[in-house]
């Protein structure tokens, strides 16, 4: 796969909101005061969006950069082993799922926001040597799925305003709707 | 353009959906019967690095001061008063009583664990 200039450029202006997003997430004070770490997912709307947009490997790119300067951002360098595979796997079915255009974004967003959480989890069981993490597991991946069908309704409405030569679907069936509208008459 | 291409472009939502909504009201439905079961516990578990560090009675007001951080039972309750670990989310979390539930310390590697379990051979009851 060819990573030319326009590819770069996209990765790089994607990679700007991802960045800007996920910045302004860490300033907001916890939704729920039991699950501190638990987030809007707000960056999760460009990154799904840029799966559409420029493909599974830029968005890769994204992903990987993201987790790297977010870490270096809150300070937290050992967030890496934690948001690292989250990231990626997340990514991983968010594209499975909407390849397959059988679901719809707010059911993919959720979904790769459940599977974040409890990838987290995982993570932190093995860290910890013990299966105490588990027991969190159904309060976050309700509570992630839920955020996660707000930014894919936020991902979807930014997708049908986005013009089709930047992979949006602006006005994509409307010439065809025209034309079949007029042999009708 | 295929019929499925163009619901997907058009609308929010898709019959396929379902299944992952039933998966999420599955676990909603879990997290209620969690927050609202679960009894007060009478011993608080410290595990640090994976390995069980100590037991002590809920019941007895005590302070622990360990290497990175300070856990405080006070008034039937645990929580951590003073951690150095840089997001200090532990600090923020608030206090614990019920069987189960934990406060945990990621960077750490601490937690904080209740459980119910009376009859403890390694309870180190008093002499701390």
């Amino acid at each position: 796969m060819k990573l030319n200039t326009q590819k770069i450029s996209k990765i790089s202006a994607l990679l700007t909101l991802v960045l800007i997003l996920g910045i302004i997430e860490n300033y907001f004070p916890p939704i729920i005061p039991l699950f501190p770490t638990l987030k809007l997912g707000l960056s999760n709307v460009i990154i799904t969006c840029s799966i559409v947009i420029a493909g599974l490997f830029p968005s890769f790119i994204i992903v990987i950069l993201k987790c790297f300067v977010l870490s270096l951002f809150t300070g937290n360098l050992s967030s890496l082993i934690y948001s690292l595979p989250a990231g990626i796997l997340s990514l991983l079915i968010s594209f499975i799922l909407l390849k397959s255009r059988l679901f719809s974004f707010p059911a993919v967003s959720a979904a790769s926001a459940g599977v974040h959480n409890s990838v987290q989890i995982f993570v932190a069981c093995i860290v910890m040597q013990s299966a105490v993490p588990l027991l969190y597991l159904p309060y976050l991946i309700s509570l992630g799925m839920l955020t996660g069908v707000f930014t894919g309704f936020i991902c979807f409405y930014l997708l049908k305003k986005l013009p089709e030569k930047f992979g949006g679907f602006k006005n994509k069936f409307n010439i065809e709707e025209e034309k079949s509208l007029k042999e009708k008459k | 353009m295929t019929k499925k291409e163009k619901n997907f472009c058009k609308k929010p939502f898709s019959v396929w959906d379902i299944v992952i909504y039933i998966v999420f009201t599955v676990f909603v439905i879990i997290s209620v019967v969690f927050v609202f079961t679960g009894e007060k516990g009478n011993t608080v578990e410290i595990y640090l690095d994976g390995k069980h560090l100590y037991s002590f009675e809920l019941s007895t007001d005590r302070v622990i001061e360990l290497e990175h951080n300070t856990v405080v039972i006070e008034n039937g309750e645990v929580y951590i008063s003073y951690a150095d670990c840089p997001n200090g989310i532990c600090m923020d979390t608030p206090p614990i009583s019920k069987v189960g539930r934990s406060i945990s310390c990621l960077p750490n590697k601490l937690i904080v664990y209740i459980s119910g379990d009376s009859d403890y051979d390694a309870v180190i009851g008093g002499g701390l």
